[in-house]
C-alpha cells in the first residue's frame, strides 16, 4: 500500500514536471533586453529547467524503487524516516477536515471572521466527536470572541468582519471615538 | 566584536523580553505536552503572533516555545509512553518504565534537569562560537555563498530519510515553488499562471503552517482514542542530587553529541536524541538496564535532543541556512521582521545577534523555574480532549495565516499546503527537505546568478583560477551529503525506525 503511494506521488509530480516543461515558453515571460542584451547573466529559464527536469529524473527514479521493493516486498515498510506518519491513514477525517478548512476560507469575507470561525468550530467539534453541545457552543463562541479582540485590540491587525457587528463591537470597546 | 556583544547585553536587559519568553517556554512545555500537537505546530501557529512584537521580543518568544515544547514532549513520553515530540521517542524508552514502577517524579526531574544542562551549555557553546564563524563566513563571496547553499540542500537531502531519492525529490519540489513570482536576477513573471497574488512569490507563512501544523492536526483527527486515555498521576520521590552526579558523564557525552549534531543542517534532536542514547548504552557498564527504567537513558535522550537547540542558529544566523523545521520558521520570523540572517546581519547587527544569543542562554533559567514549578499541571494537561483543542489550532493557523497580507488567498494557499503536506506524509516523503528547498532557493539562484556575471560565463575557469575554494565545496558536496547518510542510516536502523512510524 504504502509504496503504491509513493508510485501515485511520484507519478503526479513527474507528470506536473513534464507539463511545465512543455509549457515553459508560455508560462516564464521573455527576458527584458537593453540594446538587444539580456540584463541578467542567467536566462530565467535555466533555473526552472534544470529544477523541472531534476524533478521528473528523480520522479522516475522514486517509481522505479518503489516498483523494485513493491516486488520484493509486497507488504514491506521499509522506508521509513523520522518524520513520517502513521501508514494507516484515514481519509474520510482528512477529506472532513479539508472540506470544513475550504468552506472556513470562502465564508471568511463575506460572512466575516466571528461567523465562519463559530460555524467551522462547530463543525470540527462534531467530527471530532464531541457531542456535549453546551461545551461546543461555548467554544465556539468563547474562542473567536477571544482571538477577534487579541487580534484587532492588541495586535492591532484587521480581521474581515460584518458592519453590524463591528458597529457593535466599535459602540461596545471604543469610547469617545478612540480604542482601547 | 566586544562592543557589539556588551551592547546586545544592554539590548538583552528588557523585561518585556523575558516576559514574553517565560510565555513562549510556557505555551511551548503545553503544547509539547500534548501527545499528538509538537513544537512544529506551536511555533507555525503562533510565528504570526510574533511580527506584531519587537524583533528583541518575537523572536525570543518563538524561541522559549522551541525550548519549552522540547522537554514538554518528554512528560506524556514518560508518563503514558506517547511521546509528545519526535525528539522524546528515546526518552518512553525507560522513561515510561521508570513512570510503571513508580518512578515518574524522577524520571521527569531528570529530564528537565538533563534538558537544561544540554540547552545552557550549546546555548554558551554557540554563543561562543557564532562570532569566530561569521569571520570567516564575512569573507565569502557570491561563490562561496552559493556552494554552501548547494552543500547545504545536499545534506538535508541526504538526511532526511532512508531514500535520498525521495528527499532530493522534495527539494525539487521545493526548488520549483520559490520559482513561482518574479525572477529575483531578472525581474521577469514565472509560473504565475496571470494571478496577480502569485507575483510576489509563494508567501512563506501559509506554507509553513500548512505543511508543518496541518498534516498534526489532521492525525489528531484520525486519532479519536487520544481523549480516552486515562487520568495520570505523578509518583514517587524527586530526584535526589547523587543520582544526578552518577549520571553527569552520560549527561555531558549527549551534550557533546547534541552540540555537533545541531550544527549540521538536517539532522536535528530525533538523531541526536538516538545517538546519545545508543551511544550511553554502549558505554554502560550495565547496557542490559537500558530499556527497563534506567535513570540514565532518560537523561541521555533528553540532554542530547536539547543540546540541538543552540547549534541550530549557527547555520542560521550566519549564512541564513535554516537548520531544521524549526530553525526554517524562527527564519520565516527573522524576515517577517526585516532581518535577512547571513553575513550582513553580522556586518549591520552584531548587537542584535549578541542579544537573541544572550536570550537564549538567560532563558535557561526561567526554563528552570517555569519546567520545575508547572511538571504537576503539565501531566494533568496530557489528558485534556483533543476535540477542544483541534477546532481551536484551527482557527488559530487560518487567522495566523490572514493578518499577514489581508488577504484570503493566503488561506487557500494554507490549504493547498496542507493538503499537499498530508499527501506526502501519507507517501512518506519528509516535507523539511521542500521547505528547505523552498527558503535556499531564491538566494542560490541569485548567488548563482551573481557567479555567472563575475565569471562572465565561463564558470569552470573561473572556478579553478580564482574561486578555489567553491570548487573544492562543491567536489566534496556529493561525499559530504554520503557519508551523512550513511551515518543517519546506521543510527536509525530499521528496527529503531519502526518506532517513529
Amino acid at each position: 500500500m504504502l509504496q503504491k503511494r509513493v508510485i501515485l506521488f511520484a507519478s503526479v509530480t513527474g507528470i506536473l514536471a513534464i507539463a511545465a516543461i512543455a509549457a515553459m515558453p508560455q508560462l516564464v515571460a521573455k527576458p527584458k533586453l537593453l540594446f538587444g542584451r539580456s540584463l541578467s547573466a542567467i536566462e530565467p529559464t535555466l533555473f526552472p529547467l534544470l529544477t523541472l527536469v531534476s524533478i521528473a529524473v528523480l520522479s522516475l527514479g522514486v517509481i522505479l524503487l518503489a516498483r523494485h521493493q513493491l516486488r520484493r516486498e509486497p507488504d514491506g515498510l521499509d522506508d521509513l524516516s523520522p518524520s513520517d506518519g502513521d501508514d494507516s491513514t484515514d481519509w474520510i477525517s482528512i477529506t472532513g477536515f479539508f472540506a470544513i478548512l475550504i468552506v472556513y476560507a470562502l465564508m471568511f469575507k463575506p460572512f466575516g471572521f466571528l461567523i465562519s470561525s463559530f460555524l467551522a468550530i462547530a463543525a470540527a467539534a462534531l467530527m471530532l466527536g464531541n457531542r456535549n453541545w453546551l461545551q461546543i457552543v461555548a467554544l465556539a463562541l468563547i474562542c473567536p470572541v477571544g482571538l477577534y479582540l487579541v487580534a484587532t485590540r492588541a495586535m492591532l491587525v484587521a480581521l474581515p468582519e460584518l458592519n453590524a457587528i463591528e458597529l457593535f463591537y466599535s459602540h461596545l470597546f471604543a469610547w469617545n471615538g478612540e480604542g482601547l | 566584536m566586544i562592543d557589539a556583544f556588551f551592547s546586545g547585553f544592554g539590548m538583552a536587559m528588557r523585561v518585556d523580553t523575558f516576559l514574553m519568553v517565560s510565555v513562549g517556554l510556557f505555551s511551548g512545555m503545553l503544547i509539547g505536552a500534548l501527545p499528538g500537537f509538537t513544537t512544529l505546530m506551536a511555533m507555525a501557529i503562533l510565528l504570526p503572533v510574533s511580527f506584531f512584537m519587537d524583533p528583541l521580543v518575537g523572536i525570543p518568544f518563538l524561541l522559549g516555545i522551541y525550548k519549552g515544547g522540547i522537554f514538554g514532549g518528554s512528560i506524556p513520553a514518560i508518563l503514558i509512553s506517547m511521546p509528545g515530540t519526535g525528539a522524546a521517542i528515546a526518552t518512553t524508552f525507560d522513561g515510561y518504565k521508570l513512570t510503571q514502577k513508580g518512578q515518574s517524579r524522577k524520571a521527569l526531574d531528570m529530564a528537565l534537569f538533563s534538558s537544561i544542562f544540554g540547552d545552557t551549555s550549546s546555548d554558551i557553546f554557540t554563543l561562543m562560537m557564532i562570532f569566530p564563524i561569521a569571520l570567516v563566513v564575512m569573507q565569502f563571496g557570491p561563490p562561496e555563498l552559493a556552494a554552501i547553499l548547494f552543500l547545504s540542500l545536499v545534506i538535508i537531502a541526504a538526511t532526511s530519510g532512508r531514500n535520498p531519492l525521495k528527499g532530493l525529490l522534495m527539494m525539487g519540489i521545493g526548488l520549483w515553488f520559490s520559482l513561482i513570482g518574479t525572477d529575483p536576477i531578472g525581474g521577469v513573471e514565472r509560473f504565475t499562471f496571470g494571478l496577480f497574488e502569485l507575483k510576489s512569490g509563494i508567501p512563506l507563512l501559509p506554507m509553513l503552517i500548512g505543511v508543518f501544523a496541518l498534516p498534526e492536526i489532521v492525525s489528531v483527527f484520525g486519532d479519536r482514542s487520544s481523549h480516552l486515555r486515562a487520568a495520570t498521576k505523578i509518583l514517587g520521590e524527586r530526584l535526589k542530587f547523587s543520582e544526578f552526579r552518577r549520571c553527569f558523564r552520560t549527561i555531558c557525552r549527549s551534550t557533546l553529541i547534541g552540540t555537533g549534531i545541531g550544527v549540521v543542517p538536517g539532522l536535528g534532536q530525533v538523531v541526536a536524541a538516538m545517538m546519545g542514547y545508543t551511544a550511553a548504552k554502549n558505554a554502560s557498564k550495565t547496557p542490559e538496564k537500558f530499556g527497563t527504567g534506567e535513570l540514565e537513558g532518560v537523561a541521555a535522550a533528553e540532554s542530547a535532543n536539547n543540546a540541538v537547540n543552540g547549534p541550530t542558529m549557527v547555520p542560521l544566523l550566519t549564512l541564513g541556512i535554516p537548520g531544521d523545521n524549526v530553525t526554517a520558521i524562527l527564519l520565516g520570523a527573522f524576515i517577517a521582521q526585516g532581518l535577512r540572517p547571513g553575513p550582513d546581519l553580522f556586518e549591520n547587527q552584531a548587537d542584535m545577534v549578541f542579544a537573541i544569543l544572550i536570550v537564549m542562554v538567560l532563558a535557561n533559567v526561567l526554563f528552570l523555574i517555569i519546567g520545575y514549578l508547572s511538571i504537576p499541571f503539565f501531566a494533568r494537561i496530557v489528558t485534556i480532549k483533543s476535540s477542544l483543542l483541534i477546532p481551536m489550532v484551527i482557527i488559530f493557523a487560518v487567522a495566523g495565516s490572514y493578518v499577514f497580507r489581508s488577504d484570503v488567498f493566503d488561506i487557500l494557499m494554507l490549504a493547498f499546503f496542507g493538503i499537499f503536506g498530508v499527501m506526502a506524509r501519507a507517501a512518506k516523503f519528509d516535507v523539511m527537505p521542500m521547505v528547505m528547498g523552498f527558503i535556499l532557493g531564491e538566494p542560490l539562484e541569485y548567488a548563482f546568478g551573481q557567479t555567472m556575471a563575475m565569471a562572465d560565463g565561463n564558470l569552470l575557469a573561473f572556478a579553478l583560477t580564482e574561486r578555489q575554494g567553491m570548487l573544492a565545496i562543491v567536489i566534496a558536496t556529493p561525499l559530504i551529503g554520503y557519508a551523512l547518510w550513511r551515518r543517519m542510516n546506521k543510527t536509525l536502523k530499521p528496527s529503531t525506525a519502526d518506532q517513529f512510524s
